[in-house]
């Protein structure tokens, strides 16, 4: 039997933004929608950390994309979330609106 | 349009240090965002960031590689005929080198004490005289 795989705080986040609507999630996409979105800025390497995390727990796909002259000759990564991963940042997710329901003080969305 | 190029030495040094995982994508997305204005020090600290991470990660990997040996070996260690074939090894080396110790031959002093030196004092020289005092080698 295949041992259960949790998400850590930073993965979730990038699980989730490579799972927006738009098909090209790579580094900087990835890293400034987390920025935008929770307001603080993150690594690149942490970004691609978290990437090869998800990547081998098999939540996510990568491919290669062709170099270009505004990369400085380097390819972009392309990511895109499988069943498994889509899966379990729904999961994950359900489990945390769960767990904030009943915190005193605050009304949860 | 001229892109901007970003520090060379930072580059290199994270093209060379950096973590090995999709290095090459990671350092275009550098790229790309250090065109969006960014500044030398934002490229540096990125770069740094990015060797320590990378250098951590290998140290983390080798680590719970290690960590996994230990734990495969010391259960099989722990076995009773490993052990005892522990205590036998430890008494067969012990016994081995006691036997060694007390069997090896005394090698003889190979040396002549001579008195007919020029300067009237006695001295040693190389090789055995044997018994009727003519001095010889092997």
């Amino acid at each position: 039997m295949r041992r259960r795989e949790y998400l850590g705080q930073l993965e979730l986040m990038v699980l989730l933004a490579v799972m927006r609507p738009r098909g090209d999630a790579y580094g900087v996409l990835i890293a400034r929608d987390i920025a935008d979105k929770s307001g603080r800025e993150v690594a690149l390497a942490s970004v691609y950390a978290a990437l090869e995390r998800l990547e081998h727990k098999g939540f996510l796909t990568s491919s290669l994309g062709q170099p270009t002259a505004e990369r400085g000759g380097k390819a972009r990564t392309y990511f895109k979330a499988t069943a498994t991963g889509v899966r379990e940042a729904r999961e994950a997710h359900a489990t945390l609106l769960r767990l904030s329901a009943d915190l005193p003080g605050g009304e949860t969305a | 349009m001229t892109a901007r190029v970003p520090p060379r030495i930072a580059t290199w040094l994270l093209e060379y240090l950096g973590p090995g995982y999709r290095k090459e994508s990671l350092v275009g997305d550098l790229f790309e965002e250090y065109q969006r204005d960014r500044t030398r020090a934002w490229y540096w600290r990125q770069a740094f960031v990015s060797i320590v991470i990378g250098r951590s990660i290998g140290l983390r990997r080798f680590l719970r590689r290690f960590a996994a040996f230990r734990g495969t070996s010391a259960p099989r260690r722990s076995t009773p005929i490993r052990r005892l074939l522990g205590v036998f090894a430890v008494t067969a080396l012990s016994a081995g080198t006691l036997t060694w110790a007390c069997a090896a031959p005394r090698t003889p002093q190979r040396c002549t004490l001579q008195s007919n030196s020029p300067q009237g004092r006695p001295s040693i020289v190389p090789g055995y005289a044997g018994l009727d005092g003519q001095a010889g080698g092997r």
